[in-house]
């Protein structure tokens, strides 16, 4: 069959049906649902990095003897290379880039399609080594460019809207946007000053002063997660529209 | 329209390849079993269709064995992929003409609310 020979009528019809048949494979594909959830729970796991250490008579936040952290040397748990929080950090991304990869290749074999995870794993895994290694060796702006050593978080947002073009999920991509936007007080306000400005104060904040800026996000995600598990239906295959 | 045709594969121009490639491009790679549930083809059917694609280099078949059971995954090629971005392209223009054309053949519908006014 020649194109000058197709038909408009039938050219729609191909037309529709590979747009069907398109979208069905992106649902069947997807499962951006556990990385989120994996995040989330890496996020909430990381908390006890973020206690404040008290000191003096003062009762003052001491940087440099905190609670899990070495070589808390700075307002940036991550740049004491070497700290705890650093190889948390890393240990964890590996963790939940590791079982990604081991996921969708469970689900591809399942559902028969593969879907592809190396543009989230690449980027978070250059950017975490890049912030975590690089940035504290070099140091400072531009690679810390928060004040409560959350950057981790804003790389699991970017990851995540990595994984949403790589999935063309619409419902991912706006979740993670989201979620970049919910980080960013963490990484710059402190999240106990915003709800301080509502009235939300408690006697012994300075302890758990940093915290907000991790159990925020992280809740969050693995609320993002449960949507995103919810969002994605099974559909019927479409082969008989295709050829209908 | 000629112009657009002769950049069009003849390989690819055929409804279930078309299917087959369109559904590759989609992931890593997709295993027979799912191209054939998707597009409800016969094994054999199937298989003709992909050996067609292979032989024209736009897609690879790997066959493997997960534990004692044999399995095919189909993977898109660079070639593919251009085959596919164009023959998607040349019938996308079409529609868009057919739907232009449509609408300049239809006459402009009455606002609704408004009242004819009587002659004369």
């Amino acid at each position: 069959m020649s194109f000058d020979t197709i038909y408009p009528r039938e050219a729609r019809e191909i037309w529709d049906s590979t747009k069907r048949l398109r979208e069905e494979a992106r649902i069947a594909r997807r499962g951006g649902w556990f990385p989120v959830l994996l995040f989330g729970v890496a996020a909430l796991g990381s908390s006890p990095f973020y206690l404040a250490h008290l000191c003096g008579s003062e009762r003052e936040i001491c940087f440099s003897d905190s609670a899990l952290t070495s070589d808390f040397a700075t307002v940036h748990p991550v740049t004491g290379f070497g700290g705890w929080l650093s190889v948390y950090w890393m240990a964890a991304s590996a963790g939940v880039f590791g079982l990604t990869v081991g996921y969708y290749h469970h689900r591809g074999r399942r559902t028969g399609i593969q879907g592809r995870t190396w543009p989230m794993v690449g980027t978070g895994a250059v950017m975490i080594a890049f912030v975590l290694m690089v940035g504290a060796w070099l140091g400072g702006w531009p690679f810390f460019i928060g004040n409560f050593g959350t950057e981790p978080l804003l790389i699991v947002g970017i990851s995540l809207l990595a994984l949403a073009r790589t999935e063309r999920s619409g419902t991912l991509a706006v979740l993670a946007l989201t979620y970049v936007a919910i980080v960013v007080p963490s990484l710059f306000y402190n999240y106990i000053n915003l709800f301080g400005r509502f009235g939300l104060r408690s006697a012994d904040e300075v302890k758990w002063s940093f915290l907000p800026n991790i159990l925020v996000p992280g809740l969050y995600l693995i609320g993002a997660s449960l949507v995103l598990k919810r969002s994605t239906r099974r559909r019927r295959p479409t082969g008989g529209e295709f050829f209908g | 329209m000629g112009d657009q045709s002769s950049e069009l594969l003849d390989v690819v121009h055929q409804r279930t390849r078309l299917g087959i490639l369109t559904l590759a491009l989609e992931g890593k790679s997709v295993q027979f079993g799912y191209l054939q549930r998707v597009l409800e083809l016969t094994p054999g059917n199937l298989g003709r269709h992909l050996l067609v694609l292979e032989e024209a280099k736009l897609i690879k078949v790997t066959k493997s064995f997960e534990g004692r059971k044999p399995s095919t995954s189909i993977s898109i090629t660079a070639a593919g992929r251009k085959a596919l971005r164009a023959e998607i392209f040349a019938l996308k223009s079409i529609v868009t003409r057919v739907e232009r054309a449509e609408v300049e053949r239809t006459p402009a519908r009455q606002v609704p609310g408004l009242i004819p006014l009587p002659n004369g």
